[in-house]
C-alpha cells in the first residue's frame, strides 16, 4: 500500500517536473525571440507579427526564430543523448562531448563542408555529422568494451576527442581557406549566431527522429539498471537497445553539431542535476533531460548575446565554463564513492 | 727624431689608405643599398607596394598570397618569381639585399632577420591615406625612385578631390567575412568614407574591426550594404555569412538598400588597387544620389 502511494507520488512529481520544465522552455523560447542585441519592444514585435509585415517581422522570422528553434532542438538533442548514453553505459560521465561523439560529428561535418560536398548537396552536411557520430560510438565500444569502467570510458573518450580534434584542425589546415583559423574556433566551440532557416530545415527533421528513437528506450534502460541478465529475462534485447541508442544519438548529436558546432557539457550538467528529481530512473531521466537541455541551451544562447565582448562570445565557451565545475564536482563525488 | 718622423708619416699614410678603402667601401655599400637587386617581400600588402613601385627585375621573391587573384592585383605579374611563406630560414637562404616586411604581421620575426644581418625595411599597415602615402614614399626611396610612387599618390589625390560636390552621404553598412565590419581607423572605412558614404559602424560606435550583428544592420535601414565579392573557389563559413537568406528576403521586399560588392583585392591593402575601389564606390554613390534626387 505504502509502496503504491510512493509510486503514485513519484508519478505526480515526474509530471510536475515535466510541466515546470516545459513552462521554462516556453518562456525562454519566447524570450529568445524578443530579446536580441537590438532591442525590439514587445509591443513592436507583437504589432509586427500581427500585421504580418515590416522589417521587424523579417528579423524575427529570418534571424531570431531559426536561432531559437535550433537552440531548442539542439539542447533537447544533447540533453537526451547524454541521459541515454549514461543509461546505456551505466556511467555518469558518458557525455557526447566528453566521450568524443561531438568531436567526431564535427570532423564529419568539416570533411563534408570543406570538400564542397555540402554546396552541391546541402543534406550532406548533417549526414556527415551523423556518420561521424555513429562511427565514434562504435569506436568507443571497440576501445572501452560494452560495460566500461569510468577510467576506460574516459580514456577512450580522450583518445577519440584528441584524434578527431587533430583531424578537424588538419582538414581545415589543408583547405585553401584564409579564414580557417576562425573556423576551427566555430567547430570546436559551437555557436548559433547567424543561423538561418536553411539550417533548421537541415537539422531539425533528423533531430526529431533521433529524439523519438531515444525517448522510446526508457523501459530498456530501466531494466538495464538491474543488470544485463535480468534485463534479458525481462524481454529487453540488449543488442536492439544498443542499436537504437547509437542510432538516436548519432541522429541527435550529428545533426546538431553539423549546423552549430560542438556545444559541450549540456549532456553532462542536465542529467546530473535532474537525476535525483526522477528517483535515479534512467528511463524517466530521458524526457526531462531533453527538456532540461533545451532550457539550458536557450538560456545560454540568450546570455551570450548580452555578455559584451567585441568579438562575440561563442555558445560553446559559455557551456564549457558552466560545465567544467560540474565535471570537477563529479570527479570529487566519484572519489568519495570509492 | 728622424725615426719618429718616419713612423708618423707611415702611420698617416696607412690611416689615409684605410680611410680611402673604407670610404670606397662606403660608397660601394651606399650604391648597392640605393638600388637593391634582390628584394624579398614577405607580406601581401607589402608585395603590392613593391610590385607597383620597383622594377620586376629587382624583385626576387614575394609572399605566396600575391599569386591569388582574388586578393592580389598583381597575380599575373608575380609569375616566375619565387613565392615565400615568411619563414626566416627560407628568406635567409635567398640571400636578399633587401627584405621588406610588415611590422604588424607575426611572420617573419623582424628580430631574427636583423640578427642575421639582413637589410630590413619594416612597414606598418596603412590604415588611412596619409599612412599609405608615407609607405609609398618609404618604399620608393629604398627601391630606387622611379617616379611611380608620385604617380600613384597623385592619382589617389585626384580621385579624392573628384568626389566632392554632392551633399548627400548615403548610410553604408560594411559587412566582411566572419560577420565583421570595418570602423574608424581601418583602410576600408577610409575608402568608404572618402567616397562620400556614412559608415554605420561609426553610428554604432564600433571600433576598427569588430563583429556586427545582422540585426543591427537591418534595423539601421542602410542605403547600402557593402561586402567583398564572395568567391566560390572554396566553401567557408566566414563567407557563408554574406549569403544569409535574410538578405535575399529583404531585397525582395524592396527595402531601399542596395548591395555593393567590392573585389577584395581592391581594398584589402593600401596602394594602387585603392584607386579602383574609390572609383567603384564613388560611382555607386553618385548613381544613388541621382536616384534620390529624382524622387524628390
Amino acid at each position: 500500500m505504502i509502496e503504491k502511494d510512493k509510486n503514485k507520488s513519484d508519478e505526480i512529481n515526474y509530471f510536475i517536473l515535466i510541466a515546470v520544465l516545459s513552462g521554462l522552455v516556453l518562456i525562454l523560447f519566447t524570450s529568445s525571440i524578443f530579446l536580441g542585441t537590438t532591442s525590439i519592444s514587445i509591443k513592436k514585435s507583437l504589432s509586427a507579427v500581427s500585421a504580418l509585415e515590416g522589417l521587424y517581422l523579417t528579423i524575427i522570422l529570418e534571424l531570431r526564430l531559426p536561432r531559437a528553434i535550433l537552440a531548442l532542438f539542439m539542447g533537447a538533442a544533447l540533453g537526451i543523448s547524454g541521459a541515454a548514453l549514461q543509461g546505456l553505459l551505466r556511467n555518469p560521465l558518458a557525455e557526447p562531448g566528453l566521450i568524443g561523439v561531438s568531436g567526431a560529428s564535427a570532423l564529419g561535418s568539416v570533411i563534408v563542408f570543406y570538400t564542397g560536398l555540402s554546396v552541391s548537396y546541402s543534406f550532406a552536411l548533417p549526414v556527415g555529422g551523423m556518420t561521424g557520430a555513429a562511427l565514434s560510438i562504435l569506436l568507443l565500444y571497440f576501445l572501452a568494451g560494452k560495460d566500461p569502467s569510468i577510467l576506460k570510458l574516459i580514456l577512450a573518450g580522450v583518445a577519440i576527442n584528441t584524434l578527431t580534434g587533430a583531424l578537424t584542425v588538419l582538414a581545415l589546415n589543408l583547405s585553401p581557406n584564409p579564414y580557417a583559423a576562425y573556423e576551427v574556433f566555430f567547430w570546436l566551440l559551437g555557436s548559433l549566431e547567424n543561423t538561418s532557416v536553411n539550417h533548421v530545415f537541415l537539422a531539425a527533421p533528423c533531430i526529431c527522429v533521433g529524439l523519438i528513437i531515444l525517448a522510446t528506450t526508457g523501459r530498456g534502460l530501466d531494466a538495464l539498471t538491474l543488470g544485463e541478465d535480468v534485463a534479458r529475462s525481462l524481454g529487453v534485447g540488449l543488442r536492439n537497445l544498443q542499436a537504437r541508442i547509437i542510432l538516436g544519438t548519432a541522429l541527435c548529436v550529428g545533426a546538431s553539431v553539423s549546423v552549430a558546432g560542438v556545444v559541450g557539457f549540456v549532456g553532462l550538467i542536465v542529467p546530473h542535476l535532474l537525476r535525483p528529481a526522477v528517483g535515479h530512473s534512467p528511463g524517466r531521466l530521458l524526457i526531462v533531460s531533453g527538456l532540461g537541455g533545451a532550457t539550458l541551451t536557450l538560456a545560454a544562447d540568450i546570455s551570450v548575446r548580452f555578455i559584451a565582448t567585441g568579438q562575440g562570445l561563442q555558445l560553446g565557451v559559455l557551456t564549457a565554463l558552466l560545465g567544467a565545475p560540474f565535471f570537477i564536482l563529479l570527479v570529487f563525488k566519484l572519489r568519495e564513492d570509492d | 727624431m728622424r725615426p719618429n718622423l718616419a713612423l708618423a708619416s707611415k702611420l698617416i699614410l696607412v690611416s689615409l689608405f684605410a680611410l680611402f678603402v673604407s670610404s670606397n667601401n662606403f660608397v660601394l655599400a651606399k650604391s648597392e643599398q640605393k638600388i637593391p637587386q634582390r628584394i624579398v617581400s614577405t607580406n601581401l600588402c607589402v608585395d603590392q607596394l613593391v610590385l607597383s613601385l620597383a622594377n620586376k627585375e629587382q624583385i626576387l621573391s614575394v609572399s605566396y598570397l600575391s599569386a591569388d587573384k582574388t586578393i592580389s592585383l598583381f597575380s599575373e605579374r608575380v609569375e616566375g618569381l619565387q613565392k615565400n611563406r615568411g619563414w626566416v630560414e627560407e628568406i635567409f637562404m635567398m640571400r636578399p639585399d633587401l627584405v621588406i616586411v610588415n611590422e604588424d604581421s607575426p611572420r617573419p620575426s623582424l628580430r631574427h632577420l636583423k640578427k642575421l644581418g639582413l637589410n630590413v625595411l619594416s612597414l606598418r599597415t596603412a590604415n588611412n591615406f596619409s599612412e599609405l602615402k608615407k609607405n609609398i614614399k618609404k618604399v620608393s626611396r629604398v627601391v630606387g625612385d622611379t617616379g611611380k610612387g608620385k604617380l600613384i599618390i597623385s592619382n589617389i589625390d585626384s580621385k579624392l578631390r573628384l568626389e566632392n560636390g554632392d551633399d548627400y552621404s548615403p548610410l553604408a553598412a560594411i559587412l566582411l567575412p566572419r560577420g565583421m565590419t570595418a570602423g574608424e581607423g581601418s583602410l576600408i572605412n577610409e575608402l568608404v568614407v572618402s567616397a562620400g558614404f556614412k559608415n554605420l559602424a561609426h553610428d554604432l560606435k564600433i571600433g576598427r574591426q569588430a563583429r556586427i550583428n545582422l540585426e543591427e544592420i537591418l534595423i539601421a535601414r542602410p542605403d547600402f550594404i557593402i561586402t567583398p565579392e564572395t568567391s566560390t573557389k572554396f566553401p567557408s563559413l566566414a563567407q557563408s555569412m554574406l549569403l544569409h537568406p535574410v538578405f535575399e528576403e529583404t531585397r525582395d521586399k524592396d527595402y531601399r538598400w542596395k548591395h555593393l560588392e567590392v573585389p577584395e583585392r581592391a581594398w584589402l591593402c593600401g596602394g594602387l588597387p585603392n584607386i579602383y575601389a574609390l572609383d567603384l564606390l564613388i560611382k555607386a554613390r553618385l548613381k544613388f544620389g541621382r536616384r534620390v534626387g529624382q524622387h524628390d
